[in-house]
């Protein structure tokens, strides 16, 4: 039986009616057409559904739908600022051009966002840390921590 | 057949209600880290989730008297946030650090990882050299069950179906104790354990001799287990190499490990021999005495 589910997604206050075993993943893809998170492995092991709920980051493919109830989820659809202007995140992924494929990028965002607004002057231990869970087949991670501890320094 | 539901209760009583309700087809999920993965995968069927996370009950972390509460629905980032957590368990600490990955930890809780009862389970062997209890609650009534008692088989517990397990209680190590937990994994993030070992210690007035000791490992058998035998070895001797060295050999004895996809019975036991005397040695340098094992 689909139930009510109320919450805000990108700033924007959201009901929606969904199924008992929807992931909030399909939820942000299949609804809402926000294809920027990815499932990679689908049990929470590979980061590419990385989004942040309530200021945290989490693995939207393990998150019932359900579970967001009353929450803040930001994807990285929500980041640009309205007039399109990149988060300092993404501008440094682009800058140290860490990207190649892309599939893992909006996770690895995701997760340096979360970083930052946790703890706005991670050493690089901390960054890897906060890295740990997303995987990248490409780029060999050098570039990725490169761009957040860049975009680390802009924000200071 | 029935519709799947997914129910999330906003208090413990209503917990207790829906799974007197929905009987064996309900099952409890917190993170649902395992849960979860283990529906994809076909290797659980149930009529009903319940969801523990949002249950203030299972929240808190808290000291009453000599008692450290850890709410079973703390996840394992909220333990590693927690400042009595940190000054008091860093055995346990290490243990959260290299669980998963932050993802994980953010959704994960150390109750769940208990009510799994997998012999990998990282908080395990902390939980077992803490000698920490769980405290279960059903519409009947509330109980403890002593950590030691809890594990019955990969997968069991001591845990009645109806029963929720609301907290493990660790008595506060006294201040000359130190702890200390490794983990050997074919990758440092985002893998299982294919040896971990935990070790607590106290040592005597002068640094002289380890006065008591408990030692647990994972992975090396069908539940994660205490080693008595290394302990033994310990027990009243001076923190030595030599000392370390036999206790690595009676751990050795005492554990049952197996073949798998992550390792041979025969290489887990010979990194039980590597790492025991270095979890020692972990734990010993915390409480400023440096053995080189």
């Amino acid at each position: 039986m689909k139930k009510t589910l109320r919450f805000t997604l990108n700033g924007h206050p959201q009901e929606v009616e969904v199924s008992p075993d929807l992931t909030l993943l399909q939820l942000l893809r299949e609804h809402f057409q926000l294809t920027g998170a990815k499932e990679g492995c689908g049990v929470g092991e590979c980061g590419a559904c990385t989004v942040m709920v309530d200021g945290r980051a989490l693995s939207s493919c393990l998150l019932p739908a359900l579970e967001v109830e009353g929450c803040q989820v930001l994807t990285v659809e929500g980041l640009a600022g309205p007039d399109g202007s990149l988060d300092p995140i993404q501008e440094a992924f682009v800058e140290h051009g860490a990207i190649q494929c892309g599939f893992c990028t909006p996770g690895m965002v995701m997760s340096a966002k979360a970083l930052l607004e946790r703890n706005p002057h991670p050493d690089e231990n901390q960054i890897r840390t906060a890295l740990e869970g997303n995987l990248c087949r490409c780029t060999g991670y050098t570039q990725i921590i490169e761009a957040v501890k860049s975009a680390a320094a802009r924000k200071s | 057949m029935e519709e799947f539901e997914y129910l999330i209760p906003k208090n413990l009583p209503e917990a207790l209600a829906l799974k007197a309700r929905g009987g064996p087809g309900a099952v409890f999920v917190a993170g649902g880290t395992d849960v979860q993965v283990l529906r994809r995968a076909g290797r659980l069927h149930c009529q009903s989730l319940i969801s523990l996370r949002r249950l203030p009950e299972l929240k808190e972390i808290a000291q009453e008297g000599d008692t450290i509460s850890l709410g079973a629905g703390a996840t394992l980032s909220e333990l590693l946030e927690s400042a009595l957590v940190r000054e008091n368990l860093p055995i346990l600490c290490d243990a959260l650090e290299v669980m998963g990955c932050t993802q994980m930890r953010n959704l994960a809780t150390l109750g769940g990882n208990v009510m799994s009862a997998v012999a990998s389970g990282d908080t395990l062997p902390p939980l077992l050299c803490l000698e920490a209890s769980c405290l279960l609650v059903s519409a009947r009534d509330r109980r403890r069950v002593p950590i030691t008692k809890m594990f019955t088989g990969p997968r069991a517990t001591a845990a009645r179906p109806e029963e929720i397990l609301l907290a493990l209680e660790v008595p506060r190590p006294a201040p000359r104790q130190c702890g200390a937990f490794i983990k050997l994994g074919r990758r440092a993030a985002l893998d299982l354990a294919v040896v971990s070992l935990a070790a607590q210690i106290t040592l005597d007035r002068q640094n002289r001799t380890i006065q008591e000791v408990r030692l647990a490992a994972g992975a090396v058998g069908p539940t994660p287990l205490r080693l008595q035998g290394a302990e033994e070895v310990l027990r009243g001797a001076a923190p030595e190499p030599e000392v370390l060295a036999r206790a690595a050999a009676a751990a050795q004895e005492e554990c049952s490990p197996w073949d798998d996809v992550r390792a041979s019975r025969w290489y887990r036991r010979e990194m039980i021999g590597v790492w025991l005397p270095r979890v020692v040695a972990k734990a010993l340098a915390r409480g400023g005495v440096e053995v080189r094992p």
